[in-house]
């Protein structure tokens, strides 16, 4: 589903974000992309939905190489992906239900349609009571599950997380967690970049580990070792 | 990506309510923000009324000296001295002639009694040995003569005949005028030039204003995949509603205007004995103006658009 190959992301001011990363994710899969901030946990990320390009290397997705797709193709890409980040991003002006619907907008969905999706997607994330409101009349919490209906509801074949329990408690965090373990059994490719390592060990699923934008570890034991790297 | 008819909205329908939700969306924005809009459309208003009240001028200006040019007239003088029986030969030859209407004759004797009774000399002038005066004949063009080059083509033509001493177009000031209108109009398509860049530039500002306040609403928008056209389109439409609601208000300012000065303009053109009345915009001129106001609104959004959404690469 997503695999990336010898790959380098440095940024215009010369920093080396990424040197060298090959990895691989099967469909169906859920992981975790872990290290330090800074070890380039969202750049990674941000490779992969199109936010920056890489330097050198492949990034392949669904067997296609997008480092080089051109930029009027991102849109579709981005369609078929959806992408969660440590502020959810939701548009004040909108109602929860507006926020939620507006990828099948975009991608033209007919009404009925996109009533019916919205509706389910605020089921899965518990907040169908509130499809009425304003987002700054909800919680933190809320918030970030109005952040995660928005990038389900178009039923994406991967998920990426930036950091998605970021601002929140450990109960709300565990929840939010839980949730996305729910997608990923019904078939979605999940990828969520966290330091919270207390949290994600908990879980049993690999664990990736970026150390100074090398990737140092793609198993699932590999959390004693990140030990020397903690200074 | 295959299209499902059942879960998609076909193309078409799809384009216009895009279309649709664009304009609804440019015209929230604009009512949300009511005093920034309103500030703006009065700054381009303000900018269109100039070339716009210029225009009225030159227009108006057009239609009165049209009125002109019906008064204008050639005097034919002959040589002193020249017979009345000459002359009268002279006479029945232009009446003959389509280029010309109508032939007046005013003797020697009779221009003298009309100058003298004007200066109020008349015991002086009777003094005099001979009258000094030439026969004069005043000559009216016919309509389709009355334009200035034509006028000194006939003037010429009659300079041919016999003991003619010589002709004056008496429309020396009417070309003056002529001229005086052909710079006013020169100068308002300079201004207008000028003017219509100021408002691509004020439109073009105010679109980036705009740009940066939905920053993170166009990062949202990239985000979840929607196509840079689909998050220019209610910018695009934002400057189209500028330049119209800056001309319509432009339009309301000049209107405004020319109707505080209809009642000068009135006993101005009643001094001339003319029936002159004050024109406006026509239909198709107000429309037209609409449709460049909007042109100008949508290019200043369109630079500033592209320029500015493209660079934000989320």
């Amino acid at each position: 589903m997503i695999e990336f190959e010898n790959v380098s992301k440095r940024y215009a001011n010369g920093y080396d974000a990424l040197k060298h990363v090959s990895f691989s994710i099967n469909k169906g899969e859920m992981a975790f992309l872990t290290g330090h901030s800074g070890a380039g946990k969202s750049t990674l990320l941000k490779l992969i939905a199109l936010i920056e390009r890489p330097s050198n290397g492949k990034v392949i997705l669904n067997g296609h190489n997008i480092a080089k797709l051109s930029s009027r193709r991102i849109p579709l890409v981005r369609r078929q992906m959806g992408l969660i980040f440590q502020t959810p991003y939701l548009l004040d002006d909108y109602t929860v239900y507006e926020n939620v619907a507006l990828p099948l907008v975009i991608a033209g969905y007919r009404h009925q349609e996109i009533g019916r999706r919205v509706r389910a997607a605020l089921a899965k994330v518990n907040l169908l009571s509130k499809e009425k409101c304003y987002p700054p009349a909800l919680s933190g919490g809320e918030q970030q599950r109005v952040g995660i209906a928005r990038a389900v509801v178009n039923k994406p074949a991967i998920l990426l997380a930036d950091e998605p329990t970021g601002n929140l408690d450990p109960d709300l965090s565990a929840e939010i967690m839980e949730l996305f373990e729910q997608f990923n059994q019904v078939g979605v490719s999940v990828l969520i970049a966290s330091h919270d390592l207390a949290l994600i060990t908990k879980l049993n699923h690999r664990i990736l580990t970026l150390h100074k934008g090398c990737m140092v570890s793609t198993g699932v034991k590999v959390f004693e070792k990140q030990d020397e790297f903690a200074e | 990506m295959k299209r499902n008819q059942t879960l998609y909205q076909s193309k078409l329908s799809l384009l216009i309510e895009r279309h649709k939700k664009a304009i609804a969306l440019s015209l929230e924005r604009l009512k949300k923000h009511k005093a920034n809009t309103l500030l703006t459309c009065l700054v381009i208003a303000i900018t269109f009324a100039l070339p716009l009240m210029l225009s009225v001028i030159v227009k108006n200006a057009d239609l009165a000296t049209k009125g002109l040019t019906d008064s204008s007239k050639i005097s034919i003088y002959f040589k002193v001295g020249t017979s009345e029986q000459a002359i009268q030969n002279v006479i029945t030859q232009l009446s003959s002639q389509d280029s010309i209407i109508d032939v007046k004759y005013i003797s020697p004797q009779q221009g003298l009694n009309d100058f003298a009774k004007s200066v109020g000399f008349e015991h002086l002038l009777s003094g005099l040995d001979s009258n000094p005066l030439p026969a004069v004949l005043e000559v009216m063009p016919s309509l389709s003569y009355q334009s200035p080059e034509k006028m000194s083509v006939l003037a010429s033509q009659l300079k041919q005949y016999p003991n003619v001493a010589e002709v004056q177009l008496d429309m020396a000031w009417v070309k003056r005028l002529f001229a005086i209108i052909n710079l006013i109009k020169k100068v308002t398509l300079g201004i207008a030039l000028i003017l219509g860049f100021g408002i691509i530039v004020i439109v073009g500002n105010t679109i980036k204003f705009a740009i940066q306040k939905h920053a993170q609403e166009i990062m949202v928008f990239k985000l979840i995949g929607a196509s840079d056209a689909m998050i220019q389109r209610p910018f695009l439409y934002t400057g189209i509603f500028y330049g119209l609601f800056g001309v319509i208000l432009a339009l309301i300012i000049v209107a405004i205007f020319a109707l505080s000065l209809s009642s000068i303009i009135q006993r101005l053109a009643e001094s001339f004995s003319s029936s002159f009345h004050l024109h406006l915009f026509s239909f198709s001129g107000f429309i037209a103006i609409c449709l460049i106001g909007m042109f100008l609104g949508l290019s200043g959004a369109w630079f500033i658009v592209r320029q500015n959404i493209r660079k934000m690469s989320y």
